[in-house]
Protein backbone atom coordinates (compact mmCIF):
# COMPACT_ATOMS: atom_id res chain seq x y z
CA UNK A 1 0.00 0.00 0.00
CA UNK A 2 1.21 3.17 -0.78
CA UNK A 3 0.96 6.00 1.63
CA UNK A 4 1.49 9.82 0.94
CA UNK A 5 2.33 13.06 2.90
CA UNK A 6 -1.11 14.18 3.37
CA UNK A 7 -3.07 10.63 4.29
CA UNK A 8 0.16 10.11 6.71
CA UNK A 9 0.30 13.60 8.20
CA UNK A 10 -3.29 15.53 8.61
CA UNK A 11 -1.91 18.83 9.82
CA UNK A 12 0.83 19.41 7.37
CA UNK A 13 0.95 21.35 4.18
CA UNK A 14 0.51 20.31 1.26
CA UNK A 15 3.86 20.22 -0.49
CA UNK A 16 5.31 17.69 1.46
CA UNK A 17 7.55 15.09 -0.05
CA UNK A 18 5.90 12.05 -0.62
CA UNK A 19 6.93 9.27 2.02
CA UNK A 20 8.27 5.63 1.95
CA UNK A 21 5.46 3.08 0.90
CA UNK A 22 4.12 0.51 3.14
CA UNK A 23 6.43 -2.34 2.29
CA UNK A 24 4.69 -5.58 1.01
CA UNK A 25 8.00 -7.50 0.59
CA UNK A 26 10.67 -6.74 2.24
CA UNK A 27 13.49 -9.48 2.29
CA UNK A 28 15.34 -7.87 5.14
CA UNK A 29 16.90 -10.88 6.92
CA UNK A 30 17.65 -10.33 10.58
CA UNK A 31 21.01 -9.93 11.97
CA UNK A 32 22.45 -10.34 14.91
CA UNK A 33 21.42 -7.73 16.28
CA UNK A 34 17.84 -8.59 16.51
CA UNK A 35 17.47 -9.29 20.19
CA UNK A 36 13.89 -11.23 20.09
CA UNK A 37 14.96 -13.42 17.18
CA UNK A 38 11.99 -12.85 15.46
CA UNK A 39 11.35 -11.37 11.95
CA UNK A 40 11.48 -8.29 10.61
CA UNK A 41 8.22 -6.46 10.34
CA UNK A 42 7.25 -5.64 7.25
CA UNK A 43 5.13 -3.17 8.70
CA UNK A 44 7.51 -0.71 9.72
CA UNK A 45 8.10 2.28 7.43
CA UNK A 46 9.33 4.83 9.25
CA UNK A 47 11.97 4.92 12.66
CA UNK A 48 13.17 7.59 13.86
CA UNK A 49 16.86 6.81 15.10
CA UNK A 50 17.34 9.71 17.86
CA UNK A 51 14.47 10.99 19.82
CA UNK A 52 15.03 11.69 23.35
CA UNK A 53 13.57 10.90 26.61
CA UNK A 54 14.62 12.22 30.26
CA UNK A 55 14.05 12.20 33.32
CA UNK A 56 11.53 15.13 35.77
CA UNK A 57 14.82 15.52 38.12
CA UNK A 58 17.12 13.75 39.55
CA UNK A 59 14.15 12.50 42.16
CA UNK A 60 12.77 9.89 39.63
CA UNK A 61 16.02 8.22 40.54
CA UNK A 62 15.71 7.74 44.33
CA UNK A 63 13.41 4.61 44.33
CA UNK A 64 16.46 3.11 41.95
CA UNK A 65 19.34 3.98 43.97
CA UNK A 66 20.64 2.18 47.07
CA UNK A 67 19.99 4.06 50.19
CA UNK A 68 23.80 5.54 50.13
CA UNK A 69 23.86 6.91 46.73
CA UNK A 70 20.48 8.74 48.04
CA UNK A 71 21.81 9.98 50.96
CA UNK A 72 24.89 10.94 49.28
CA UNK A 73 22.80 13.14 46.26
CA UNK A 74 20.56 14.54 48.99
CA UNK A 75 23.60 16.16 51.49
CA UNK A 76 25.51 16.80 48.58
CA UNK A 77 22.74 18.90 46.78
CA UNK A 78 23.85 17.31 43.25
CA UNK A 79 21.31 17.96 40.86
CA UNK A 80 21.50 16.08 37.65
CA UNK A 81 25.29 16.27 36.58
CA UNK A 82 26.16 17.56 33.22
CA UNK A 83 25.63 21.13 32.89
CA UNK A 84 25.96 22.74 28.82
CA UNK A 85 28.88 25.64 28.90
CA UNK A 86 26.47 26.91 26.14
CA UNK A 87 23.36 28.43 26.61
CA UNK A 88 20.78 27.42 23.72
CA UNK A 89 18.93 29.47 20.96
CA UNK A 90 15.76 27.68 22.78
CA UNK A 91 14.53 26.72 26.55
CA UNK A 92 16.13 22.82 27.45
CA UNK A 93 17.35 23.36 23.88
CA UNK A 94 14.09 22.17 22.90
CA UNK A 95 11.00 23.54 20.92
CA UNK A 96 8.99 25.39 21.64
CA UNK A 97 6.27 23.60 21.38
CA UNK A 98 7.59 20.60 22.99
CA UNK A 99 7.56 21.61 26.27
CA UNK A 100 4.27 19.79 27.89
CA UNK A 101 1.58 21.21 29.59
CA UNK A 102 1.86 20.06 32.81
CA UNK A 103 5.29 21.52 32.83
CA UNK A 104 7.69 18.78 33.07
CA UNK A 105 10.76 19.21 31.10
CA UNK A 106 10.85 18.37 27.51
CA UNK A 107 11.14 14.22 26.83
CA UNK A 108 10.34 13.64 30.31
CA UNK A 109 6.54 13.03 29.71
CA UNK A 110 5.91 9.84 27.65
CA UNK A 111 2.21 10.50 26.93
CA UNK A 112 2.83 14.01 25.80
CA UNK A 113 5.84 12.17 23.29
CA UNK A 114 3.58 9.71 22.44
CA UNK A 115 0.73 11.97 21.09
CA UNK A 116 3.12 14.98 20.17
CA UNK A 117 5.83 13.08 18.25
CA UNK A 118 5.14 8.89 17.68
CA UNK A 119 1.15 9.06 16.86
CA UNK A 120 1.60 12.51 14.71
CA UNK A 121 4.41 10.87 12.43
CA UNK A 122 3.21 7.64 12.77
CA UNK A 123 6.61 6.57 13.67
CA UNK A 124 7.02 2.93 13.87
CA UNK A 125 9.71 2.57 16.18
CA UNK A 126 12.16 5.14 17.84
CA UNK A 127 15.48 4.42 18.84
CA UNK A 128 15.82 6.24 22.60
CA UNK A 129 18.32 8.29 23.42
CA UNK A 130 18.60 9.90 27.36
CA UNK A 131 21.30 12.58 27.30
CA UNK A 132 22.27 12.80 31.17
CA UNK A 133 25.93 13.48 32.40
CA UNK A 134 26.12 10.82 35.00
CA UNK A 135 28.76 8.93 33.00
CA UNK A 136 30.82 11.66 32.92
CA UNK A 137 31.27 12.01 36.29
CA UNK A 138 34.27 11.62 37.78
CA UNK A 139 33.80 9.38 40.77
CA UNK A 140 32.81 6.01 39.19
CA UNK A 141 30.99 4.47 41.42
CA UNK A 142 28.64 7.41 42.10
CA UNK A 143 28.44 7.53 37.97
CA UNK A 144 27.60 3.42 37.85
CA UNK A 145 24.72 4.13 40.15
CA UNK A 146 22.94 7.08 38.81
CA UNK A 147 23.38 4.85 35.17
CA UNK A 148 22.29 1.69 36.55
CA UNK A 149 19.37 4.19 38.42
CA UNK A 150 18.63 5.95 34.76
CA UNK A 151 18.68 2.58 32.96
CA UNK A 152 16.33 0.89 35.16
CA UNK A 153 13.99 4.10 35.47
CA UNK A 154 13.91 4.43 31.55
CA UNK A 155 12.99 0.89 31.05
CA UNK A 156 10.58 0.63 33.54
CA UNK A 157 8.97 4.05 32.31
CA UNK A 158 9.26 4.10 28.36
CA UNK A 159 11.15 1.17 27.16
CA UNK A 160 8.66 -1.66 28.20
CA UNK A 161 5.28 1.01 28.26
CA UNK A 162 5.24 1.25 24.28
CA UNK A 163 6.30 -1.71 21.68
CA UNK A 164 7.31 1.40 19.43
CA UNK A 165 10.36 2.27 21.76
CA UNK A 166 13.69 0.54 21.88
CA UNK A 167 15.91 2.39 24.49
CA UNK A 168 19.98 3.26 25.10
CA UNK A 169 21.55 2.45 27.97
CA UNK A 170 24.44 4.40 29.48
CA UNK A 171 27.32 2.87 31.19
CA UNK A 172 29.95 4.32 33.95
CA UNK A 173 32.54 4.58 31.05
CA UNK A 174 35.22 5.59 33.16
CA UNK A 175 35.45 2.59 34.99
CA UNK A 176 35.62 -0.37 31.99
CA UNK A 177 35.24 -2.72 35.13
CA UNK A 178 32.10 -1.15 36.52
CA UNK A 179 30.86 -0.29 32.45
CA UNK A 180 31.25 -4.13 31.68
CA UNK A 181 29.12 -4.97 35.31
CA UNK A 182 26.69 -2.58 33.99
CA UNK A 183 26.01 -4.26 30.70
CA UNK A 184 25.81 -7.87 32.00
CA UNK A 185 23.62 -6.63 34.04
CA UNK A 186 20.64 -5.04 31.62
CA UNK A 187 23.02 -5.32 28.22
CA UNK A 188 20.74 -8.16 27.20
CA UNK A 189 17.46 -6.62 28.34
CA UNK A 190 15.25 -7.07 24.53
CA UNK A 191 14.52 -3.07 24.49
CA UNK A 192 17.84 -2.40 25.25
CA UNK A 193 20.04 -2.59 21.64
CA UNK A 194 22.28 0.35 21.82
CA UNK A 195 24.87 1.97 24.56
CA UNK A 196 24.46 5.87 24.32
CA UNK A 197 28.05 7.44 24.28
CA UNK A 198 28.79 11.32 23.80
CA UNK A 199 30.66 12.55 21.13
CA UNK A 200 32.97 14.56 23.55
CA UNK A 201 36.77 14.97 22.57
CA UNK A 202 37.51 14.60 26.07
CA UNK A 203 37.66 10.59 24.78
CA UNK A 204 38.85 8.64 21.66
CA UNK A 205 36.71 5.80 21.81
CA UNK A 206 38.73 3.14 20.00
CA UNK A 207 41.46 3.52 22.11
CA UNK A 208 42.40 0.31 24.09
CA UNK A 209 40.99 1.18 27.71
CA UNK A 210 37.54 0.88 26.06
CA UNK A 211 38.02 -2.48 24.83
CA UNK A 212 36.69 -4.58 27.30
CA UNK A 213 33.86 -2.62 27.25
CA UNK A 214 33.06 -2.60 23.43
CA UNK A 215 33.97 -6.71 24.10
CA UNK A 216 31.00 -6.31 26.32
CA UNK A 217 28.76 -4.47 24.03
CA UNK A 218 29.63 -7.42 21.08
CA UNK A 219 28.55 -9.88 23.25
CA UNK A 220 24.97 -8.65 23.94
CA UNK A 221 24.64 -7.19 20.25
CA UNK A 222 24.68 -3.78 21.13
CA UNK A 223 25.39 -0.76 18.90
CA UNK A 224 27.30 2.06 20.45
CA UNK A 225 25.51 4.96 19.64
CA UNK A 226 28.03 7.84 19.69
CA UNK A 227 25.52 11.14 19.98
CA UNK A 228 26.36 14.87 19.49
CA UNK A 229 27.47 16.64 22.82
CA UNK A 230 29.38 15.94 25.97
CA UNK A 231 29.87 17.46 29.50
CA UNK A 232 33.62 17.53 30.15
CA UNK A 233 35.56 20.67 28.21
CA UNK A 234 37.04 21.56 26.28
CA UNK A 235 34.02 20.87 23.83
CA UNK A 236 33.74 20.34 20.31
CA UNK A 237 37.17 20.15 18.55
CA UNK A 238 39.08 18.64 20.83
CA UNK A 239 41.40 21.83 20.85
CA UNK A 240 39.84 25.12 22.04
CA UNK A 241 36.49 25.70 22.95
CA UNK A 242 34.30 27.80 20.76
CA UNK A 243 32.48 30.90 21.82
CA UNK A 244 29.25 30.09 20.55
CA UNK A 245 26.86 27.50 20.96
CA UNK A 246 26.57 28.04 17.06
CA UNK A 247 29.67 26.95 16.54
CA UNK A 248 29.78 24.28 19.20
CA UNK A 249 26.86 22.76 17.06
CA UNK A 250 28.29 23.19 13.78
CA UNK A 251 31.92 21.72 14.45
CA UNK A 252 31.64 18.83 16.62
CA UNK A 253 31.26 17.28 13.23
CA UNK A 254 35.18 17.19 13.79
CA UNK A 255 34.83 14.88 16.76
CA UNK A 256 32.70 12.75 15.07
CA UNK A 257 35.52 12.17 12.70
CA UNK A 258 38.21 12.02 15.26
CA UNK A 259 36.14 9.21 16.63
CA UNK A 260 35.52 7.00 13.67
CA UNK A 261 39.14 7.21 12.70
CA UNK A 262 40.13 5.87 16.34
CA UNK A 263 38.00 3.16 16.28
CA UNK A 264 39.47 2.23 12.68
CA UNK A 265 43.07 2.97 13.77
CA UNK A 266 43.05 1.05 16.93
CA UNK A 267 41.62 -1.98 15.14
CA UNK A 268 38.41 -2.19 17.47
CA UNK A 269 36.23 -4.06 14.01
CA UNK A 270 39.46 -6.12 13.94
CA UNK A 271 39.06 -7.44 17.28
CA UNK A 272 35.09 -7.29 17.38
CA UNK A 273 33.87 -7.97 13.80
CA UNK A 274 29.85 -7.83 14.75
CA UNK A 275 30.39 -3.79 16.69
CA UNK A 276 28.16 -1.58 15.12
CA UNK A 277 28.74 2.08 15.99
CA UNK A 278 26.09 4.95 15.21
CA UNK A 279 27.09 8.72 14.69
CA UNK A 280 23.90 10.43 15.87
CA UNK A 281 23.25 14.29 15.34
CA UNK A 282 26.35 14.86 13.79
CA UNK A 283 25.63 15.79 10.44
CA UNK A 284 26.67 13.37 7.66
CA UNK A 285 28.27 15.68 4.50
CA UNK A 286 31.83 15.27 5.62
CA UNK A 287 31.76 11.31 4.94
CA UNK A 288 33.03 11.16 1.54
CA UNK A 289 35.92 13.22 2.51
CA UNK A 290 36.77 11.67 5.92
CA UNK A 291 36.80 8.00 3.93
CA UNK A 292 38.91 9.70 1.10
CA UNK A 293 41.07 10.93 3.68
CA UNK A 294 41.70 7.87 5.35
CA UNK A 295 41.95 5.58 2.57
CA UNK A 296 45.11 8.08 1.42
CA UNK A 297 46.76 8.00 4.41
CA UNK A 298 46.01 4.61 5.08
CA UNK A 299 47.98 3.27 1.88
CA UNK A 300 51.16 5.06 2.99
CA UNK A 301 50.90 4.66 6.63
CA UNK A 302 49.32 1.29 7.14
CA UNK A 303 52.85 -0.15 8.08
CA UNK A 304 52.10 1.92 11.27
CA UNK A 305 48.78 -0.11 11.90
CA UNK A 306 49.38 -3.34 10.11
CA UNK A 307 46.39 -4.69 11.36
CA UNK A 308 44.15 -2.58 9.28
CA UNK A 309 43.92 -5.31 6.14
CA UNK A 310 41.48 -3.70 4.60
CA UNK A 311 40.65 -0.11 3.57
CA UNK A 312 39.03 2.52 6.39
CA UNK A 313 36.13 2.94 4.15
CA UNK A 314 35.12 -0.23 3.89
CA UNK A 315 35.21 -1.05 7.52
CA UNK A 316 33.04 2.33 8.03
CA UNK A 317 30.31 1.38 5.20
CA UNK A 318 30.30 -2.05 6.90
CA UNK A 319 30.53 -0.93 10.45
CA UNK A 320 29.22 2.88 10.74
CA UNK A 321 26.24 3.99 9.92
CA UNK A 322 25.42 7.98 10.41
CA UNK A 323 22.19 9.56 11.77
CA UNK A 324 20.82 12.36 9.28
CA UNK A 325 19.86 15.15 11.45
CA UNK A 326 20.81 17.96 11.42
CA UNK A 327 20.78 17.09 8.00
CA UNK A 328 22.98 19.67 5.92
CA UNK A 329 20.92 22.18 3.62
CA UNK A 330 22.79 22.82 0.34
CA UNK A 331 21.42 25.45 -1.54
CA UNK A 332 21.27 23.13 -4.48
CA UNK A 333 19.42 20.27 -2.61
CA UNK A 334 20.79 18.20 -5.20
CA UNK A 335 24.25 18.25 -4.27
CA UNK A 336 23.19 16.40 -1.02
CA UNK A 337 22.27 13.59 -3.34
CA UNK A 338 25.75 13.64 -4.59
CA UNK A 339 26.94 13.75 -1.37
CA UNK A 340 25.07 10.69 -0.33
CA UNK A 341 26.46 9.20 -3.48
CA UNK A 342 30.03 9.53 -2.46
CA UNK A 343 29.75 7.75 0.37
CA UNK A 344 29.85 4.32 -1.77
CA UNK A 345 26.70 2.78 -0.21
CA UNK A 346 22.85 2.96 0.39
CA UNK A 347 23.05 1.51 3.65
CA UNK A 348 25.15 4.38 5.53
CA UNK A 349 21.91 6.69 6.83
CA UNK A 350 19.54 6.24 9.19
CA UNK A 351 16.85 9.00 9.30
CA UNK A 352 16.24 10.84 12.77
CA UNK A 353 14.55 14.06 14.09
CA UNK A 354 16.02 14.42 17.58
CA UNK A 355 12.45 15.36 18.80
CA UNK A 356 12.27 17.16 21.10
CA UNK A 357 14.67 19.49 20.69
CA UNK A 358 14.64 22.91 18.37
CA UNK A 359 16.48 21.37 14.96
CA UNK A 360 13.96 18.44 14.60
CA UNK A 361 14.12 17.75 11.77
CA UNK A 362 10.24 16.47 10.22
CA UNK A 363 9.86 13.69 8.00
CA UNK A 364 8.49 15.46 5.95
CA UNK A 365 10.59 17.96 4.91
CA UNK A 366 14.01 17.25 5.78
CA UNK A 367 14.87 14.93 2.81
CA UNK A 368 14.89 16.59 -0.33
CA UNK A 369 12.47 15.04 -3.07
CA UNK A 370 16.02 14.64 -5.28
CA UNK A 371 16.77 11.66 -3.31
CA UNK A 372 15.05 8.74 -5.34
CA UNK A 373 12.34 7.05 -3.65
CA UNK A 374 14.07 3.98 -2.96
CA UNK A 375 16.82 5.50 -1.57
CA UNK A 376 14.32 7.30 0.88
CA UNK A 377 12.85 4.26 1.95
CA UNK A 378 16.25 2.54 3.34
CA UNK A 379 17.03 5.81 4.46
CA UNK A 380 14.09 6.21 6.78
CA UNK A 381 13.44 2.70 7.16
CA UNK A 382 15.23 0.09 6.14
CA UNK A 383 18.79 0.54 6.99
CA UNK A 384 17.70 1.06 10.71
CA UNK A 385 15.70 -2.08 10.66
CA UNK A 386 19.29 -3.68 9.26
CA UNK A 387 21.54 -2.18 11.75
CA UNK A 388 19.55 -2.42 14.77
CA UNK A 389 17.84 -5.86 13.58
CA UNK A 390 14.63 -4.31 14.40
CA UNK A 391 11.00 -6.24 14.59
CA UNK B 1 55.30 -8.17 -29.55
CA UNK B 2 58.48 -10.59 -28.95
CA UNK B 3 60.64 -9.11 -26.22
CA UNK B 4 64.18 -8.09 -26.44
CA UNK B 5 66.72 -8.61 -24.23
CA UNK B 6 68.74 -6.09 -22.76
CA UNK B 7 71.70 -5.45 -20.72
CA UNK B 8 71.02 -3.43 -17.77
CA UNK B 9 74.01 -3.47 -15.57
CA UNK B 10 77.01 -6.06 -14.18
CA UNK B 11 75.48 -7.92 -11.33
CA UNK B 12 78.96 -6.50 -8.67
CA UNK B 13 77.23 -2.61 -9.92
CA UNK B 14 74.35 -3.39 -7.42
CA UNK B 15 75.37 -4.83 -4.08
CA UNK B 16 73.59 -7.73 -2.69
CA UNK B 17 70.41 -5.79 -0.60
CA UNK B 18 70.10 -3.10 -2.34
CA UNK B 19 68.57 -0.79 -5.56
CA UNK B 20 69.64 0.80 -8.58
CA UNK B 21 68.01 3.20 -10.75
CA UNK B 22 69.41 2.12 -14.47
CA UNK B 23 68.24 3.52 -17.79
CA UNK B 24 67.40 0.55 -20.51
CA UNK B 25 66.68 2.26 -23.65
CA UNK B 26 63.88 4.51 -22.99
CA UNK B 27 63.09 2.93 -19.87
CA UNK B 28 64.11 4.28 -16.79
CA UNK B 29 63.76 0.90 -14.38
CA UNK B 30 65.03 0.09 -10.45
CA UNK B 31 66.98 -3.01 -10.18
CA UNK B 32 66.22 -4.78 -6.58
CA UNK B 33 69.12 -7.17 -5.69
CA UNK B 34 68.24 -10.33 -3.34
CA UNK B 35 70.97 -12.90 -3.51
CA UNK B 36 71.45 -14.09 -6.48
CA UNK B 37 67.43 -13.04 -7.44
CA UNK B 38 67.48 -9.29 -8.89
CA UNK B 39 64.18 -7.42 -10.25
CA UNK B 40 63.44 -4.92 -12.36
CA UNK B 41 60.61 -2.55 -12.27
CA UNK B 42 59.58 0.61 -13.83
CA UNK B 43 60.69 3.49 -11.65
CA UNK B 44 57.69 5.24 -11.37
CA UNK B 45 55.21 5.61 -9.03
CA UNK B 46 51.60 4.47 -9.98
CA UNK B 47 50.46 7.36 -8.00
CA UNK B 48 51.92 10.79 -9.10
CA UNK B 49 54.85 9.50 -10.46
CA UNK B 50 57.92 9.58 -7.95
CA UNK B 51 61.02 8.05 -8.58
CA UNK B 52 60.73 4.86 -6.76
CA UNK B 53 64.80 4.38 -6.57
CA UNK B 54 64.65 7.51 -4.54
CA UNK B 55 62.56 5.96 -2.04
CA UNK B 56 63.84 2.91 0.54
CA UNK B 57 64.47 -0.79 0.51
CA UNK B 58 62.99 -2.42 3.61
CA UNK B 59 60.26 -4.87 4.97
CA UNK B 60 56.83 -4.22 5.15
CA UNK B 61 54.63 -5.57 8.43
CA UNK B 62 52.37 -8.72 8.28
CA UNK B 63 48.26 -7.87 9.71
CA UNK B 64 48.22 -9.83 12.62
CA UNK B 65 46.38 -8.68 15.79
CA UNK B 66 45.71 -5.67 16.62
CA UNK B 67 49.32 -4.23 18.80
CA UNK B 68 50.78 -6.65 16.62
CA UNK B 69 53.88 -6.18 14.67
CA UNK B 70 55.73 -8.02 12.30
CA UNK B 71 57.91 -7.83 9.65
CA UNK B 72 58.07 -9.68 6.65
CA UNK B 73 59.39 -9.91 3.15
CA UNK B 74 62.55 -8.20 4.40
CA UNK B 75 64.47 -6.76 1.17
CA UNK B 76 62.39 -6.61 -1.62
CA UNK B 77 60.07 -3.99 -0.72
CA UNK B 78 60.34 -0.72 -1.91
CA UNK B 79 58.71 2.50 -0.24
CA UNK B 80 57.90 5.27 -2.15
CA UNK B 81 59.96 8.72 -1.60
CA UNK B 82 57.04 11.18 -1.64
CA UNK B 83 53.35 9.54 -0.06
CA UNK B 84 54.93 6.08 1.40
CA UNK B 85 53.25 3.64 -0.79
CA UNK B 86 54.72 -0.03 -0.96
CA UNK B 87 55.47 -1.74 -4.00
CA UNK B 88 56.91 -5.51 -3.71
CA UNK B 89 59.62 -6.10 -5.60
CA UNK B 90 59.18 -9.76 -7.01
CA UNK B 91 55.48 -8.54 -8.97
CA UNK B 92 55.16 -4.67 -8.95
CA UNK B 93 52.03 -4.92 -6.68
CA UNK B 94 51.51 -1.94 -4.02
CA UNK B 95 50.74 -3.82 -1.10
CA UNK B 96 47.60 -1.69 -0.25
CA UNK B 97 45.77 -3.38 -3.28
CA UNK B 98 48.04 -5.63 -4.80
CA UNK B 99 45.42 -6.72 -7.36
CA UNK B 100 44.27 -3.18 -8.92
CA UNK B 101 47.42 -1.34 -8.26
CA UNK B 102 51.04 -1.87 -9.81
CA UNK B 103 53.95 -0.92 -11.26
CA UNK B 104 55.12 -2.84 -14.27
CA UNK B 105 57.98 -5.48 -13.23
CA UNK B 106 60.09 -6.85 -15.91
CA UNK B 107 61.62 -10.53 -16.12
CA UNK B 108 65.64 -10.91 -15.61
CA UNK B 109 68.26 -12.89 -15.97
CA UNK B 110 71.57 -12.90 -15.32
CA UNK B 111 74.40 -14.74 -16.93
CA UNK B 112 77.86 -13.70 -17.55
CA UNK B 113 77.99 -11.61 -14.79
CA UNK B 114 75.61 -9.51 -16.04
CA UNK B 115 71.85 -8.65 -15.60
CA UNK B 116 69.73 -8.64 -18.68
CA UNK B 117 65.97 -7.22 -18.56
CA UNK B 118 63.58 -8.72 -20.76
CA UNK B 119 61.62 -5.51 -22.62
Amino acid sequence: MKTNRQTRYPPVPNDLLELPAKQTDMTTTTDQHDKTGMAPDSSITLVDADVHCQIRSIEDLMPYLPNVWQHYIHESGLENPGKSWYPKVKRSAARDDAHPPNGVPPGSDLAFTQKQHLDYWKIDRAIMNPLYGADFLYNADLSAALCAAYNDFMIEHWYEKDKRLYGSMMIPWRDADLAVREIERIGSHPRILQIILHMTPEVLWGQRPFHPIWAAAEKHNLVLGIHWGGYAPPRATGGAAPSFYMEFHTTEALAAMAHIASFVCEGVFQKFPALKVAIIEGGMAWLPALMWRLDKDWRGCRMEVPWLTESPSKLIRRHIRLTTQPIEEPENPKHLLETINHMGSDNMLLFATDYPHWDFDSPAKALPRQIPKPLQKRIFADNAIDFYGLT
Amino acid sequence: MKKKKIAALDLDQIPDGTMQAVRVGRRNLLMVRQGHQVYALRNICAHQGARISDGVLTCTRRGGHVGEYVEEKAGRIIRCPWHNWEYDAVDGSALHDPKHTRVASYQTVVEDGKVWVMV
